[in-house]
Formats: C-alpha cells, structure tokens, sequence
C-alpha cells in the first residue's frame, strides 16, 4: 500500500527561492520599456524629497535674514522659484509614472496568467488528480491577480526610490549632524523587520486555513452555481449550506483576527520606538542648537529631513524583509508552481499510425490512493480492429482509456504503440492520431459550430467539416432546431445563448469526436443520454468507421462498412453498457475490479457463461 | 395566480407571453441613487453590524484629523523657541524639550502607534459585513427562480455583488478618510488666516472643483466597468478552461490549448487596449486639477515671504506654515484620491444593492412573488399531480418547448415518459417540481395548484433524480444525505437510500467507507467514476420520504445491474411509503431512453413536439404501431 507513493509520479516542488531580483528581472522582461521607465521615474522621485529638504534649509535661513530685516523678500524668490519647480516636477512625473506602471502591471499579469496556462498544458495530467495540486494552482493564481501585482511592481520600485532617498536625505543630515544619522535609522528598523516574522506567521496561518475557505467557497457555489440551483432547492439545502458556510466562515474569520489582534500590539510597540528615535534625534539637534553648533533654519529642515530619513530607512527594511517578504512568499507560490514537474515531454519518437497497441501488464493507481484502478491488463488491439470495452461502474474503463490515449502512464507495466512504448513517442504527434469522446465530455460556452468544430481547431471555421461531422454524431438535427444554427451560442450565462438538452449535448460532444479521422478513435459511454435512434446512428458510425470491412452495421443486418475513415485502417474502442453495441466489435474485453477477465467475440462470450454472459442477461431480457 | 390559472393554453397565448417578455427584457441600465445614498447605506449596514469598531474607528480617525493641524502648530512654538534660544546652552535645551514631548505626542496620536490599530478594526468591520452582506446575497441566489439564476442576466448580478463585505467595508472607510482628510485640511487652512483670510478661503475653495470632477470621473469609470462584466467574464471563462480539471483530457487530446490560448489573449488585448485608452484619458484630465493645488501653494509661498518680511508672521509660523504648504498639498491630493476611490467604491455598492435590495426580475407568468402561498401538500395524496394544458418556454428561446402538456400522475402509479433528445422532458420534470412556472396551464396536486402552497410544502413532498445532477462534493455519506438534510446525521438512513441508489456496495468498499471524501473539495478527497456519481444522485432521490418521485433518466451511467437495480426500485418503488400507512402509496415517473424500463410502467405517455403524443401501456402502444414501437424496435433489435 505504501510503495504507491513511489508508483505515482511525484509533483515535483519547485526549489528556486524566488528573489525581489527575480522579480524585478522579470518584470524587466515582460515589459522592458515601461519596466525600465517606471523604476526610472522612482529613482527621480527618490532625489526630490532631499532636494526639498535642502530648499527648505535655504529659504528657512533666507527667511530669518528676511526677517531680521537683513535681505530684501526678493531674494528669496530665486529660493522660492527652485522650490516650486521640485514640486513641479513630482506634480509632472506622477501621471506618467502612474500611465507607465498600470501599463506594467497589466502586462505583468496577463504574462504570469499565460504562463500559468502554459504550465497548466504541459504538466503530466496525473498531477491534476493530486489533492494539493489544486491548492497550489489556486494560490499560483492569487499570485497573478492584479492588486498583487500592483503592490510587487510598487514594493520592488519602492526599493531604489527609497535608497536614493536615504542616502541623499541621509547624506543631507550627516553631513549637518554626523552623531544623528545612525540612531535616527537604526530606531526605524525594528518594525519593518519584526515585519517580516509576522509575515511569515500570516502566510501558514493562511495555508493552513485553505481546507475550510476552500470548502466555505463550495458551500457559496452551491448556493450560487446555476448546476446546482435543482437540488438546493428540491432538497431544500439553502438553510443548511448557509449553516456551514457561516461555521467556516467564523471559524476562520476569528482565527484570523486573534492572530491580527497580537501582531498589532507588536507592531504599535515597536512603532513607538521608531519615533522615540526620531524625537531623541531632534533633542541632540535641539542641544546643537543651544550650545550654538546648529543654526535654528537647520533645525528647522531637520524636522522635516529626519521623518524623511526614517522613512526611507523603513521603507527598505519594508521591501526588503517585511511588506516585501510576504509578497515574496506569495510570488513564490506563482513560482512553486512554474517549476512542478512533471511536464509532458517536449518531444520523442514519431508514432506508426498503423501499429497495434499492446498492453503488457498494465497497472494503474490514483494518486493519494492505495488501491489500484487497474491491475495486471494484458492485451493487443490490432490495427484496425474494433474492441468493445464493458465491466462494471468502477471496474477501471475509463482508466484505461486514459492509459490508451497517452493521458497517464501506467505506474505498473507500459503501453506500447506500433511497437514503441508511448512514454517515448512524441505527445502531440501521438494526439494527431486519436480521436477520442470521453464520458465526461466538456460543455464549451461557445457556439454549436464551435463545440463541434473544436475537435480539430485548425478546421473550427469550416463549415462543411464541422456539418460531417455533426452527421455522423447526430447533432445536425440539433442545430437544425435551433434558429441560429451552428452559430448558436451554448449557455445561457452570457447573452444571447441557449442551453441543450443533455441528449443534445451528448450529440455534439460525438460529434466532436467525429471531427477528426484519426487512425485510433475511444468512445467511451457515447450513447448514455441518447434516444434509441440516436443511439443507433452512432453505433453505425461507430462500425463504419474502422476499416476492417464486411462487418455488420447493425446487429442483425448486413450493411456496407468501412470505407469513410481517410486512409488507413482505425482502431476503435467503444466503452459502453449498452452491451448490444458489443456485437458491432471484433472482440470484446471485461474488466472486472480493475482486471482483464474475460475476452472474445460476442458470441463465444455469451456462450462461454462467464461475467459477460450474465451481463448480457441481465441487459437483454428487457428487451425479449 | 390568478394569472397563471386564467390565462388560455393555447400555444398563442405563449407567443403573446414571449412577446411580453421581450418588451420587457432589460433596456439600458438606468440610472440609480447617488453616491450620498450609498454611503448612508454602507454607513447604516456598518453601525448595525459592527458598532464597536466604528466607534473606535471614527476616534482613531479624529486623532489622525487633528494631527496635521496640531503638528503644525506644535512646530510653530517649537521653531519660535528655538530661535529664540539659539546659542543660550542649557537653558535653551530646556525650553525646547517641552515642545519636543508635544511634536511626539501629535504624531503618536495621530500617525504610527495608535493608527496601527486601525487594522484589525477595518478587518472586524470588514468580517461582519461579510458574515451579514455575503450571506444575504448567497440567500437570495439560493431563493432566485431556477429560470432567473440559469441566466446570464442573475450571473452577471452575482459576478457584480460578490464580495459585498468588502466592498462596503472599503466604502465606509473611504467615508472616514475622506472626512479625516477634509478636517484636516480645514484646520491646517485656517492656520493659514494670519497670512491672510483669503488664503484660507482659496484653499478651501479650491477642494470644490477638485470634488466635482473626481465625481464625474467616477461616474464615468462605473459605466465603463459595468459595460466590461460580460466581456470580461467570458475571458475569465477561456482562461479557466484553460487551467480547469475536467477540460484538461479534452485540451489535451484535441490539441485545443494553443487555439484557447490565443482566444483568450484576443480577448484579453481588446479589454486592456479599452481600458488603457480610458484611464490615460482620466489621468490627462486629471492633470489640472493636480497643477491647481501646486500653484495655490507657490502662490501663498510668495505670500509668506512678504508677511515675514512686513512683520506680519514671526520666524517659527513662517517655518511652520511654509512648511505646512507640503502637507496641505499632500492633504489635497489625499482628498482627490479618497474622493475617486469613493466613487468607484460607490459604484461597487451600487451593484451591491441593486442585488440586495433590488426588484425582482419579472416573467410576465410568474405570481406576484410577494404573496406567499398559504396551502399544505395533500398528505397523503389522493388524486396526484396533474398538468392541465401546460405551456413552458425558456426565456429568449423562439418557441415554447412545452405546447399544452395535458398528464396525470397518479399516488401508487408508475409513468414512464419517453421521446427523442430534446423534446422536452426533463424540461416538464421541471415544471412537475415547481421548478419552473408553467407560461400558461397549470400543475395542481389535488386541485391545488402547486403556486398556492406554503414555502417548502412542496419541496418536502418531492424527491428527485435529475438527469444532468450535481455532484456533490463532500463526504460520501453526506452527498447522499443532502437528500434529506434533517436525516443526514442518521447513519441508517443514509445507509438505506444508498441501498435504495445502488451505491452502499462501492461505497462501504471506499477506505473510509461513508465518511470518504469524494470529489476535489474536501482534504484527502478522491474522484468517482461517472456510474458512480450517478449513482449517488440516486441514492441521493432516495432519502425522502416523498409522495412523488421522479427520475430523470436514471441509468444512463449505470452498468447493466445496477440500471436492473434501478428497475426494480422503479418497480416496487410505488407499493409503500416508508411510515407505515398503507393507503399511502407514491407516485413515481421515470424517463429513460432505455425503454426495457418502459415495460414496467403502468402507463407510457411519449413526448413529441411539446405534447404528449402517445399514451398506454407498453403493450398498447406497440400495438399501435406509432412512435414507440419504431423507437422499440430500433432498440430492442439490439438485444435478439
Ligand atoms: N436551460 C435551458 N435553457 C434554454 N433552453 C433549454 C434549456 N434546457 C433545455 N433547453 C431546450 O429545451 C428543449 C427541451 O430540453 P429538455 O432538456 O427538456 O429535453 P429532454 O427531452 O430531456 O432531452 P434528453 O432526452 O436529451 O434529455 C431542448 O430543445 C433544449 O434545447
Ligand atoms: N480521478 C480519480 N481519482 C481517483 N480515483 C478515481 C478517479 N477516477 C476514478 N477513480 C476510481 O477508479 C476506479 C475506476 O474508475 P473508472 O472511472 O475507470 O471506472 P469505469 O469503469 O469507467 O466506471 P463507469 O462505468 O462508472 O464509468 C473507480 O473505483 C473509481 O472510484
Ligand atoms: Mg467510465
Ligand atoms: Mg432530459
């Protein structure tokens, strides 16, 4: 039970920390121009607040010649002058730092949203079973939300600015004061750097809650999702998931706030301590100033230039350790998850379209769970053979479908195609040929013709393609029920659009299958919600479609087969529990609790008198 | 009601009502109360659900009001002192220090320490906002109709309220900056009248072209993002698919990422490229009003210079005034802020309460939901359910899917509904359930008419399986048990619906037999395979003791025993009701595509064209040589 870990592929966690380096860099990347402009425009920001600080020190001191009666107003006006155009300047810069850095931002997340994406189409389908995955993922995406963003480009801007900041303010003071500066800066650090402990205690807090937000999330779904709208209310769940939805949401809530509750005291505390430095700065200046060392307009600056000081020096200590360390560690959660493996392999041996596939000893087991879906399948499908797949709910089906498209890997033996094991073939040449509906088929909010059509994309917009393949799926009766047709919207949550009955979205969904004529084609459990004729249409399609030729198109009658799938022969797999379906195949395969029971035509099965036999009774005597 | 019952059945008095209903159909958005009004709502909803924070918050905040002020004149005395003292030695040092204890007492009140403790008071706001605002909204989209919260109208509702706790929260505070900061900048200005009174009246003056235009701007951003929810909310779509689990099979197999991706970043370009254009038009606007408060203060600069110079000001208010210019700037960029922030704010609780406090959306059909019915389900049922003349057709669609249903059910009888995808039945499940109100027609149980029963009289005496059900994600024995949520804690009970459902046996086999998670949600929660999803929403039907069962195409995922299970269940389903009264017998309608499980049935009505077409019993109707018998036929070739 427990090698099972070693049997499923690890996710592997990203390693690299991530840095406000890695962050700057990338944002350098994403958008090098306005990137570069934005932290330009911050340094220059960074150099105005010395500048007013030493402009106020001029005017101060101008001013109390002015005062005494020693210089005339006027010449104070040059000062005064300069003074404004500082300001200017920040009054200037400030709509295009502000144009320049909304711009990044949203470049910035529509990157970090793509390669999300990106990530999200490579990685090994088998993570996606993984429980922590999807906590991973959801936190990824937090991390591309564009409020974090604003505050990662702001934090990691912030850093230059405020450096410029220190150390021309700084410089400013040092050279007025030299014994100010360094007790001035040091009584600001504490709390930016306690900061960053408390960062820390937030961000587990907060992963340690994701299992009740998560599931408070579902309850608001249920309330809210449209899927869901039936039951809640036949059953009548409003009262009852509004119940639990305020359990978790208090439960969580207080936690939050006890822990908000205790960082705050700290975090006044050492607050205090931050300005006692500032007020213990101006008394050592304020001595200066008695004892005749510091003129009184340089005092005067300094209230102004050591709040400053202290500022930048916070400031820093913010970027760097706390406000910055959070947001790190959550860029980090975007970065985690752009280094999980594993990925698709990028490339690999090109498929034999025509080859058998053979299944030596195929197990496979979930993630996270102990016991195998599939255990020990040993079997050929033929080029151009055409198999049915029964057994019971549960017995491993659409597990092996999976494995038989490439979707997973066995975690016990391989699957070999033509010959090659399918871990080595190439993953988008493999997909080239198949063509498969899966029981769980996706509803596109798209239009009809769009549905159909996305079963080859590159041949969506072609009409006489898409209306082929809705034939032989059956949904040409559905669009032609619908005024619009295949341009008919699919949904009724955006405007305009309509919503189908399941045996119509079953419909489309074959017919997707049916875009393509690829040499291996999986059905599974295509005819569940469909009507009788329905039903038929595509089991005839179905046996028309692999080319051994002379087979029966119905159960009992002789029709013309093969022929219309393109070149080559197909292999097809039907899974099915309509067993009358298993007539149209060359052979069919039980599985029973994972295992390969029972395989042979039809005919040998039901006289055999095995699993099939008796499911086959158990079907049939309906219809006797 | 009356409506409902008096209106004709005929197929054109559905036409007129579709007619009605696109008249009525939302024009464009008309314009709600002002931002004063939504302020006075955030303020009301805040005191009511957090007194105790609001009143430590409003203190905080005229600490931080009266800081800038009292700073200023702190460093006035402080300035004149130390000029004064200047080169006195020790005696100097001590008339300064007292004024330096005062400069750290304002800014310990009104800046650092205490405003810290402005955090966790706006997360407790902002926590009881939610608890009340959330949870009223998810109350409301719990009690839409089925018909409204299907539509993409209720989803954009939804998608524009979430987070009204938020969204409150951060109105009410934008109220307190916002008066904070006008307080402040009051008082700073009124230092300013020993320079002279006019410069106290252009600064006040010059905050109110400031307002106005902050305010149209808001205005201008609202209509802006309302008309973005839609588009907005369809790439939000392609980029779920993008990343979601149950797509990834099909992305993968079609090769569909590239061709999303590139939707998506379609979709994404001509958001942005929209919303750049309009903020770089706001900041370009903007820029004035950020110049007025630039030139006001280099104005009144000059000003102080030649008040020192006429004597008129003493060296410590020149210092403090000039330096006070900086902060009186600063505050007037703090006012335009919070006031643009207000206003979008504003406009988000709009949208709040357009969903809180709004109108109902209106079908021309639908009773005045005001009104509430008064009468009991008839238990036990006498004469059962039955559809006089029923007409149903989906908002915006052309045609009614339902043309005049005419069907009974009666207690202890076994229907079997049939027809081809997409006649309707699952649509007339629907209105069978009081799920959906038929245009025209009726649905009585009794005589009564299922819009007269009292709130939850009907959901309590129906149970359901429905075709596209919900999977619910929770324990094993808790997606059973929401069948009944007041039996859901009675571990018997739900061992016996799962019984009932065919799903006791895979699931006792599970490693924590009913307290298995199953799904994605929950902790250690693993997935199903579809057969046994499905049946699980049967075993789920299973839980009431209902006097009307209906099952929607039960079987399609099962395996040929568990759909004979189900059969049977059909079969015996209507000889009892669990509490012993024998005369009480229910009545149960499947539909099914499988039409062995016609056989079983008392009677087969078959849908077609919105009525119903055929009806009889199973040999009856292959008799006839109509409908049924070709789709017979067509399946049970199949199985000889
Ligand atoms: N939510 C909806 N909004 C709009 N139209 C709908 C909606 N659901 C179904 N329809 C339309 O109403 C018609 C009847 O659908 P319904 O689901 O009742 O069919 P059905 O008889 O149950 O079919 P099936 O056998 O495929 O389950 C269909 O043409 C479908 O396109
Ligand atoms: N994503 C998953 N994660 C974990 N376990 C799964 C997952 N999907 C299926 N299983 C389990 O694996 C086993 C095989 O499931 P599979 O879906 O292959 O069955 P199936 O034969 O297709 O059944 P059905 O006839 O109901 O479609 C079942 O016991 C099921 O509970
Ligand atoms: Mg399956
Ligand atoms: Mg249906």
């Amino acid at each position: 039970m427990v090698q099972v870990g070693a049997a499923t592929p690890p996710l592997r966690r990203g390693r690299a920390a991530p840095s406000l380096l890695r962050f700057a860099g990338w944002m350098l990347q994403v958008d090098p121009a306005r990137g570069a402009l934005v932290l330009a425009l911050r340094i220059v920001q960074g150099a105005s607040p010395a500048a007013t600080v030493w402009l106020s020190a001029r005017v101060f001191a101008e001013g109390q010649a002015v005062w005494a009666g020693r210089a005339a107003a006027a010449a104070m006006l040059g000062w005064l002058g300069a003074w404004g155009a500082v300001g200017l300047l920040e009054v200037a810069l400030w709509p295009l730092f502000e144009l320049a850095s909304n711009a990044v931002i949203h470049d910035m997340e529509d990157a970090a949203t793509a390669r999300l994406q990106a990530k999200a189409g490579v990685l090994r389908l088998e993570a996606y079973e993984r429980p922590d995955f999807h906590d991973i993922l959801r936190r990824a995406r937090e991390a591309c939300d564009p409020g974090m963003m604003l505050n990662l480009v702001w934090n990691t801007t912030d850093l230059p600015q405020n450096a410029v900041t220190l150390l021309a303010v700084g410089g400013l003071v040092g050279h007025w004061s030299p014994t100010l500066l360094p007790a001035v800066v040091v009584a600001a650090l504490p709390q930016p750097i306690s900061e960053i402990v408390q960062a820390r205690a937030r961000h587990f807090r907060g992963r340690k809650q994701t299992a009740d937000e998560r599931l408070r999330g579902y309850y608001g779904t249920l309330l809210s999702n449209p899927g869901a709208a039936k039951e809640v209310r036949t059953f009548d769940l409003q009262a009852w998931c509004l119940a639990r939805w305020r359990g978790l949401f208090w439960k969580v809530a207080d936690e939050i706030h006890r822990q908000e509750r205790a960082q705050t005291l700290a975090r006044a505390g050492l607050n205090t301590v931050t300005l006692l430095g500032y007020a213990a700065g101006l008394a050592v200046a304020a001595r200066g100033l008695a004892a005749g060392d510091l003129p009184a307009a340089r005092f005067a600056a300094l209230l102004l230039a050591l709040r400053s000081v202290q500022g930048a020096a916070e400031g820093i200590a913010m970027s760097l350790l706390g406000w910055g360390g959070e947001l790190l560690l959550k860029v980090g959660d975007l970065f985690a998850y752009l280094d999980l493996g594993p990925e698709e392999p990028a490339g690999g041996a090109r498929p034999d379209p025509s080859g058998d596939i053979v299944l030596e000893g195929v197990g496979f087991t979930y993630p996270g769970k102990a016991t195998p879906a599939l255990q020990g399948v040993s079997c050929v499908l033929r080029s151009g053979e055409r198999v049915a797949l029964v057994g019971e709910n549960g017995s491993g089906k659409t597990t092996l479908v999976k494995l038989l498209c490439g979707l997973y890997r066995p975690t016990e033996g391989r699957v070999l195609y033509g010959g090659r094991d399918m871990a080595e073939l190439h993953p988008q040449a493999l997909r080239d040929l198949q063509a498969a509906v899966f029981q769980d088929h996706v509803r596109y909010a798209f239009t009809l013709g769009e549905n159909i059509g996305l079963g080859r994309a590159e041949q969506v917009a072609d009409r006489e393609t898409v209306r082929r393949a809705a034939e032989l799926g059956g949904a040409d009766a559905v669009a032609a029920s619908l005024p619009q047709g295949y341009a008919t919207p699919l949904t009724r949550e955006f405007e305009g659009g309509t919503d189908l009955s399941g045996g119509q979205w079953q419909r489309i969904a074959v017919s997707r299958g049916f875009m393509r004529q690829a040499p291996l084609v999986v059905l599974d459990e295509p005819t569940a919600s469909l009507d009788p004729r329905a039903e038929a249409e595509v089991f005839r399609s179905f046996a028309q479609l692999a080319g051994g030729g002379g087979q029966a198109a119905g159960p009992n009658r002789d029709a013309t087969a093969g022929g219309d799938a393109g070149s080559g022969p197909v292999t097809a797999v039907l899974v099915s529990h309509r067993l009358g379906s298993a007539r149209l195949c060359d052979r069919v395969l039980v599985l029973e609790g994972g295992r390969l029971v029972e395989q042979g035509r039809h005919d040998e099965l039901v006289a055999a008198g095995g699993p099939y036999a008796r499911l086959w009774a158990v079907q049939s005597q309906w219809y006797r | 009601m009356a409506s409902s019952s008096t209106a004709s059945t005929t197929p054109a008095a559905a036409e007129r009502a579709s007619a009605a209903l696109a008249a009525s159909a939302p024009g464009p958005r008309r314009r709600g109360p002002g931002l004063l009004s939504h302020l006075r709502f955030a303020l009301r909803a805040a005191f009511r659900d957090a007194p105790g924070p609001m009143a430590a918050l409003i203190a905080l905040q005229i600490g931080a009001a009266l800081g800038p002020p009292a700073s200023i004149a702190v460093t006035q005395r402080l300035v004149t002192v130390a000029v004064d003292t200047a080169g006195h030695g020790a005696s100097g040092f001590d008339a300064v220090l007292p004024w330096l204890a005062a400069l750290l007492a304002t800014l310990i009140l009104s800046q650092g320490p205490v405003w810290q403790f402005r955090e966790p008071l706006l997360q407790r706001l902002r926590q009881r906002l939610t608890s009340d605002l959330e949870e009223r909204r998810l109350a409301l989209a719990a009690r839409m109709p089925l018909w409204e919260i299907e539509g993409s109208e209720a989803q954009d509702r939804l998608d524009r309220s979430g987070d009204p706790g938020g969204k409150v929260q951060r109105l009410v505070e934008d109220g307190l900056l916002l008066s904070a900061t006008g307080v402040s900048a009051l008082g700073v200005s009124l230092l300013y009248r020993v320079v002279s009174p006019w410069v106290v009246l252009v600064f006040v003056g010059s905050f109110v072209p400031l307002a106005l235009h902050e305010a149209a701007e808001g205005r201008k951003w609202d209509t802006f993002t309302y008309e973005q929810t839609e588009p907005q909310r369809r790439t939000a779509y392609v980029d779920r698919l993008l990343t979601g689990r149950a797509e990834q099979k099909e992305l993968r197999v079609f090769g569909l990422l590239g061709h999303l991706a590139a939707r998506w970043r379609e979709g994404r370009r001509a958001l942005r490229a929209e919303r750049r254009g309009l903020k770089r038009a706001m900041i370009v606007r903007g820029l004035p009003f950020a110049a007025l408060p630039w030139a006001t203060g280099l104005a009144v600069a000059v000003l102080l210079v030649y008040r020192l110079h006429a004597h008129a000001l003493g060296i410590g208010a020149f210092v403090a005034l000039f330096g006070g210019l900086g902060s009186l700037s600063g505050t007037r960029g703090m006012f335009g802020y919070h006031l643009g922030e207000m206003s979008e704010h504003g406009a988000e609780v709009a949208h709040v309460r357009t969903f809180l406090e709004g109108e109902p959306a209106k079908r021309p059909a639908d009773p005045d939901r005001s009104v509430a019915g008064t009468r009991p389900f008839p238990r036990p049922m006498r004469e059962g359910l039955r559809c006089e003349g029923v007409v149903f057709r989906y908002p915006g669609a052309e045609r009614p899917v339902l043309q005049g249903i005419d069907l009974r059910l009666r207690p202890g009888e076994r229907l079997a509904v049939v027809g081809e995808n997409g006649c309707g039945k699952s649509t007339l499940v629907k209105v069978l359930l009081g799920l959906y109100r038929p245009d025209a027609g009726r649905v009585t149980v009794d005589g009564v008419d299922l819009a007269e029963l009292a709130a939850g009289e009907l959901h309590a005496a129906v149970s359901a399986a429905y075709q596209d059900y919900w999977r619910f994600e929770l324990t094993a024995g808790e997606s059973i048990g929401v069948g009944d949520t007041r039996a859901m804690g009675d571990p018997d009970a739900v061992r016996a619906a799962a019984a009932a459902g065919g799903a006791a046996a895979f699931v006792e086999a599970l490693p924590q037999g009913f307290a298995t998670p199953v799904g994605h949600v929950l902790e250690g929660a693993a997935d199903l395979s579809g057969g046994q999803w499905q049946r699980l929403a049967l075993s789920r039907a299973m839980m009431r003791d209902a006097e009307v069962l209906i099952l929607d195409e039960p079987a399609a995922a099962l395996d040929p025993k568990a759909e004979a299970g189900v059969y049977a269940a059909f079969a015996a389903a209507s000889n009892g009701v669990g509490d012993g009264a024998p005369e009480r017998r229910r009545a149960v309608l499947m539909i099914s595509h499988r039409l062995g499980s016609a056989r079983m049935a008392d009677r087969v009505a078959v849908l077609r064209d919105g009525r119903i077409a055929e009806e009889g019993t199973h040999d009856e109707l292959l008799a006839a040589g109509g409908m049924y018998a070709g789709m017979w036929e067509e399946q049970a070739q199949w199985y000889r």
